[in-house]
């Protein structure tokens, strides 16, 4: 019989006083991302600069964006960068929000133009397993999550 | 490397095409029909103003972002958002996001006649 294999699961940030804690187990791997999202988008970043840059320019905006919209988003996912940055954020509810799109649609601007190669897509709320159509979980970032939502 | 009248022909080819899917049968497929129309179209914009080929879905995203005006990377975003989750969910998953009447007034009316009418204009300022 095969052994059970855990499934990977993101890597949950957590922010305190405008800063983004990352675990120590978790260290090697979010560095891979923050490398791979400033090599794809902000080459001209020195290399000592990537980690602060992609925190403070990138993750920082992200999150307190989805912090703003509590009422209708549930959590936000950025898989390993792969030549551009992906960000999916998982609403509350079931039906896709028009409204919300257009918000999303005018966040995903305000990066590009802050020279992200990035695009940020909104994923109704659904069952887990319906995630994982959408990206890998080993390696991705959990940018926003409302404990108990659809962060599992 | 494609012409602008090639995409244009592509364009208005998938734009038939969606006028003949029932909507309420196969409202996932106006949706992506309704999105490679508009890929053709902002294709068609690219090659007209000399920006040659997009290379990929984010390649192509990426010039919208920058090169378009913001309702129009607006509609166009919104179209590759629902066009994924028509793709890539279960059927089940996307009767449940929306209702065909929704696909019809804000994706078809709403979103994708912005596209088409951003480029007509194009066409009639010769842009």
């Amino acid at each position: 019989m095969a052994a059970a294999v855990a499934r990977k699961e993101p890597i949950r940030l957590s922010y305190r006083d405008g800063q983004i804690m990352v675990t120590p187990d978790d260290q090697d791997v979010f560095f891979i991302s923050a490398e791979k999202a400033t090599d794809a988008c902000r080459q001209a970043v020195k290399t000592e600069e990537r980690i602060s840059v992609f925190k403070s320019r990138f993750l920082l905006p992200l999150h307190g964006w989805c912090a703003k919209h509590s009422d209708r988003v549930a959590a936000c996912y950025m898989p390993l960068p792969a030549g551009h940055i992906q960000a999916f954020i998982v609403t509350s509810s079931s039906r896709f929000d028009f409204a919300l799109a257009d918000e999303i649609a005018a966040l995903e601007r305000d990066l590009a133009n802050d020279f992200w190669r990035v695009g940020v897509f909104q994923v109704p709320a659904g069952e887990d397993r319906s995630l994982a159509t959408f990206f890998n979980p080993e390696g991705a970032l959990e940018v926003y999550a409302q404990r108990g939502s659809a962060s599992k | 490397m494609p012409s602008a009248d090639q995409h244009r022909n592509k364009a208005e080819r998938n734009r038939n095409f969606l006028n003949s899917i029932s909507l309420t049968d196969y409202p996932e497929w106006v949706t992506v029909a309704a999105f490679y129309t508009a890929v053709h179209l902002v294709e068609r914009l690219r090659a007209a103003a000399g920006d040659g080929d997009s290379t990929s879905h984010e390649d192509r995203l990426n010039y919208v972002q920058h090169f378009m005006p913001s309702e129009f990377h607006s509609a166009y975003h919104i179209l590759q958002n629902v066009s994924m989750l028509a793709r890539y969910q279960s059927t089940a998953d996307f009767f449940a996001q929306f209702q065909p009447q929704e696909v019809a007034e804000e994706i078809v009316a709403k979103r994708l006649a912005l596209i088409e009418q951003y480029t007509t204009d194009s066409d009639a300022h010769g842009k």
